[in-house]
């Protein structure tokens, strides 16, 4: 043994015991069900800060490090104590798991048709990331009066457009007999051209053909007309279906909460709030 | 052209002994007590009508078309499936009777030939001209109408009568078709027996999304919430009161999507009509997206 292995080999030991130390205590919390020790030995320092209202706590994140193999297995195990515990506390929240992940839950608001995902879950980071657009619009959604919607005005003026589109292809069978009248009038001139009045038939005779070249140009827009009404109807709906999902949305948040706010502030406290809740039921 | 009076005698006594056995038939369809018997001789009275006593029937007013006919042993199988009345009527100078069912008192309907070459006929109803079904005697069938009985169960006429109106003229078609099921014919009434409202095809297959976000808008509007279907299965469920509509997704073997609905309602009284009846956003979707959401009948016997 040379000198400068006995000078180290007490700072070594101290270290083995620290590293021992920590995996003992993780098992025997999993083993004891301790979830909030878990927590904390997940990450030491945001637990005395948060939870133990510790300024400048110190890290264990080199400790922690040692776990990053068996991730997944904490957070199957940390997994259904939490989603009950946000089930309970937000209870138009559904939780998805994702395959392969099981840290990460993707979280939807609302089991109808359509819900959409308003933010990700990180089992063991204890946060539940929200989407801040969503929340703003919601936000916004909120404060318009009653029974009007964010697209009211974007649906009203496609709807006028989509009116003048529908009357110009209830014309048609109008145009088609305009344009079977003018041919039938233009085959009277062609018999009658006997070079009597020449002038006056000419004039007339064009008149007729401007017209047909105008009521057949237009027939020739029906096709181009129909696919323009699809596409409108198509966004209408969308446009809809997004009211009727921030409708559904806010109706839901508002029957849990004072308001948008209040909601999104509360899922920023969920790591404060779940922990201190299981150790409140100690 | 010289005019043979022991011929014409001669034809008269032959039709006048067809018209013997003519007076049997129609005696035999008026007193005629089961379904076997009534389907018998309303087949002998329509060959009857086709191919014989070819000079008293052009000359008597009285002489009927095999519509006329084909009506009166309906309304036989009609009163027997229900004990709501059932009147036959003939309107002044009509050749055809009218069914009146006492359930929809502001309705009245008639059968009419179908313009196939299998022959056969429609029911419908008069004033609003919507068809409710097929009858192919010859060819023992018997097809309810979805698009247009659809169409019918929405009209004013049938929506003043109300529901219990509704559910017992569909029990009443129910109990025709049980009748005309046990003597094997093939029977086709989707949709309006209650007590069999699970796995309704829809005509559709590969829906566009638009169709069920469609509903989704439209139930919202009406505060109703178009759900996704919860458990084992794939598609949506519409909670209305105590009856749950789901509109399920299945695979084929080619991999195409076809959906059905499923009505679950524990005190067995609804049907998709009724539904339809009484939920004027689910019958305005319904029909807007009829070619995909329709149930699948036998579209090949309605000519339109």
């Amino acid at each position: 043994m040379t000198e400068s292995q006995t000078v180290l080999q007490p700072e070594l030991i101290n270290r083995l015991d620290s590293k021992i130390m920590y995996l003992g205590q993780l098992q025997s919390a999993i083993m004891t069900h301790q979830i909030p020790q878990i927590y904390e030995l997940i990450d030491s320092q945001q637990f005395n800060e948060q939870i133990r209202q510790r300024a400048h706590a110190d890290s264990n994140a080199s400790l922690a490090q040692m776990v990053v193999d068996i991730h997944n297995e904490l957070a199957t195990f940390l997994a259904p104590e939490l989603i009950h515990y946000l089930k309970a506390h937000f209870q138009f929240l559904v939780f998805e798991a994702i395959d392969g992940e099981p840290a990460i839950y993707q979280v939807f608001i609302g089991d109808w048709w359509n819900h959409r995902q308003i933010g990700t879950l990180d089992v063991l980071a204890l946060t539940l990331e929200v989407d801040q657009k969503m929340m703003l619009t919601l936000h916004n959604v909120s404060q318009l009066p009653d029974g009007v919607n964010n697209n009211d005005n974007q649906v009203r003026e496609i709807k006028q457009i989509m009116t003048g589109l529908q009357a110009f292809l209830d014309d048609e069978t109008k145009r088609k007999l305009e344009v079977q009248v003018i041919e039938d009038q233009l085959a009277q001139l062609k018999e009658n051209k006997s070079g009597l009045l020449g002038r006056t038939d000419k004039k007339a005779r064009e008149e007729l053909e401007n017209k047909r070249e105008l009521l057949l140009a237009s027939q020739q827009r029906v096709p181009e007309v129909k696919e323009k009404l699809q596409s409108h109807q198509a966004e209408i709906l969308k446009l809809e279906k997004d009211d009727a999902i921030h409708r559904l949305e806010l109706e839901q948040i508002l029957t849990y909460f004072d308001s948008v706010k209040s909601f999104g502030e509360k899922i920023s406290y969920l790591y404060v709030d779940y922990l201190n809740a299981l150790l409140q039921k100690k | 052209m010289t005019f043979d009076n022991f011929e014409y005698a001669q034809q008269l006594k032959k039709d006048l002994m067809v018209m013997q056995r003519w007076q049997v038939l129609v005696e035999t369809l008026s007193q005629a007590e089961t379904t076997t018997d009534i389907l018998e001789v309303v087949d002998k009275i329509l060959a009857f009508d086709v191919h014989e006593a070819t000079i008293l029937r052009v000359a008597s007013e009285h002489w009927y078309p095999s519509t006329h006919w084909v009506t009166l042993a309906f309304a036989k199988l009609a009163s027997m499936s229900s004990l709501s009345e059932t009147s036959v009527v003939l309107p002044q100078l009509q050749k055809v009777a009218e069914l009146h069912f006492a359930e929809f008192p502001n309705a009245s309907f008639r059968f009419t030939s179908a313009p196939l070459v299998a022959g056969g006929y429609y029911l419908e109803e008069i004033s609003q001209n919507l068809r409710v079904l097929y009858w192919d005697m010859s060819r023992r069938r018997f097809y309810l109408d979805t698009n247009q009985f659809g169409q019918l169960v929405q009209t004013e006429a049938l929506q003043l009568a109300g529901l219990p109106a509704l559910k017992s003229f569909q029990q009443r078609l129910t109990g025709i078709a049980d009748q005309l099921r046990e003597v094997d014919y093939d029977v086709d009434v989707i949709g309006i027996d209650a007590k069999n409202s699970l796995d309704l095809t829809m005509r559709g297959k590969d829906l566009p999304v638009d169709v069920l976000d469609s509903l989704f808008v439209a139930a919202a509007k009406q505060h109703f919430v178009l759900k996704s279907h919860q458990g084992q299965k794939t598609g949506a469920t519409l909670q209305i009161a105590d009856v749950t509509l789901d509109i399920i997704q299945n695979r084929d073997e080619k991999g195409h999507s076809f959906w059905h609905y499923d009505i679950i309602d524990n005190s067995q009284d609804v049907t998709l009509y009724s539904l339809l009846q009484q939920l004027p956003f689910l019958a305005q979707w319904y029909n807007v997206w009829l070619e995909q959401v329709g149930l699948k009948d036998h579209r090949e016997v309605f000519v339109e």
